[in-house]
């Protein structure tokens, strides 16, 4: 019934918590997958680095989002960034629970794949790896995922110090860092002018690529998910529906934009 | 014991399990992993070391949720949700539960699976 073969497969898998690491690692090996284990993301970038000089195709990562030093969202971006020998592209399919909604923005501005759900199940994790296989996010540039902020992780530059791989990673300057919630402004003026009287309601289901919020999306408890200003990519509509499945009380309306022509074309 | 210690059912469809076999070997090695991560969070909770004890309650409430221990996951919810508000008297009242919790799930398995022997 699975559209994803994955026997002889290496999957990398990051969890700082014995159990909830062996149940992913259980639910791969059932079908003959080869796993590359790790307990965070420091641990599992050097992992990856090893398999692929080894020369093991790695085919995806599944990652929990909170851990130390490195947690799940540094991995996602050091991944995105481009490490030596590990394509840009990998798909990366993240844990999260209703506590790490204030993270999640800043995953699905690196391009996470999929979100997935705790405690694991067979279901969500085959389709989060069909999702990754047949519908990988338009990625960006790498400078792009440069400047997204990754909280509560030691960063891309300690890492790449830490792992000796000064020089393969350019630096990143100060002034390149921006808040997730302010990754794709609109110009300020005309479009302040216009916010209130030309935005609109829209369902996530129907909502299109390249739409603008106009006002922020958030949980329940008040969490921003993706912040005013943000330009939806395919990928983050999907990460959205992957969210409310997680958490059905999440808003599943969105404020955007009345398209402008010159911003909703991109 | 009831579900709510340990639903066998709902683990058994997650985790795509077979046989009694398969339930053996993934609630044991729960179990396993699970009694010193408690241990050391009883620990935290006895010197009220607030960092060392959201670490172990959030890590152990990932694996109670994961092998469906509810009533242990419940512990160690309300545990996290008490260090929020610093209420110590709530976080020893939910840590001397926790073995008492870890216990039922033994006993639902070795209901479940007679002769059950925690994987060495």
């Amino acid at each position: 019934m699975c559209a994803v073969e994955v026997e002889g497969k290496y999957f990398v898998v990051v969890d700082d918590e014995d159990f909830s690491r062996f149940a992913v690692e259980r639910l791969l090996t059932k079908r003959n997958a080869q796993i590359i284990s790790a307990i965070d993301g420091a641990t599992a970038i050097k992992a990856m680095i090893e398999a692929v000089t080894e020369g093991k195709q790695i085919e995806a990562v599944i990652t929990d989002l909170n851990m130390l030093p490195v947690n799940g969202l540094e991995l996602l971006k050091s991944i995105r960034v481009g490490f030596p020998g590990i394509p840009r592209t990998m798909p990366v399919i993240m844990f999260t629970a209703l506590q790490g909604f204030d993270l999640v923005g800043s995953a699905m501005a690196l391009d996470v794949n999929a979100f997935i759900p705790k405690p694991v199940s067979k279901k969500e994790l085959y389709t989060a790896l069909e999702d990754a296989k047949y519908e990988p996010p338009e990625f960006q540039e790498a400078a792009d995922y440069r400047r997204i902020p990754t909280p509560g992780s030691d960063d891309l530059d300690n890492i790449v110090r830490k792992l000796g791989l000064d020089g393969a990673i350019a630096p990143m300057k100060e002034e390149e860092v921006v808040a997730p919630e302010m990754i794709e402004p609109v110009e300020d003026g005309q479009a302040e002018e216009e916010e209130i009287k030309t935005e609109e309601e829209v369902g996530i289901g129907p909502v299109s690529m390249g739409r603008i919020l106009s006002r922020d999306y958030t949980s329940p408890n008040g969490k921003i998910i993706l912040g005013c200003d943000t330009k939806l990519s395919k990928n983050m509509i999907n990460r959205m529906k992957d969210l409310r499945r997680i958490d059905p009380d999440l808003p599943q309306m969105l404020w955007v934009r009345i398209e402008q022509p010159a911003e909703s074309k991109a | 014991m009831t579900t709510a210690d340990l639903d066998i059912d709902d683990l058994v469809e997650r985790m795509d399990l077979e046989d009694e076999e398969d339930v053996r070997e993934v609630v044991g090695f729960f179990l396993e992993a699970a009694a010193p991560r408690l241990a050391d969070l009883q620990s935290a909770i006895a010197t009220r070391d607030q960092a060392n004890t959201k670490h172990h309650a959030h890590a152990a409430k990932g694996a109670a949720k994961s092998v469906g221990a509810g009533v242990l996951a419940d512990h160690l919810i309300a545990i996290e949700t008490a260090l929020a508000t610093s209420d110590w008297p709530e976080i020893e009242s939910r840590g001397a539960l926790l073995l008492s919790s870890l216990a039922q799930v033994e006993e639902t398995l070795a209901t479940w699976i007679p002769n059950f022997e925690p994987v060495e």
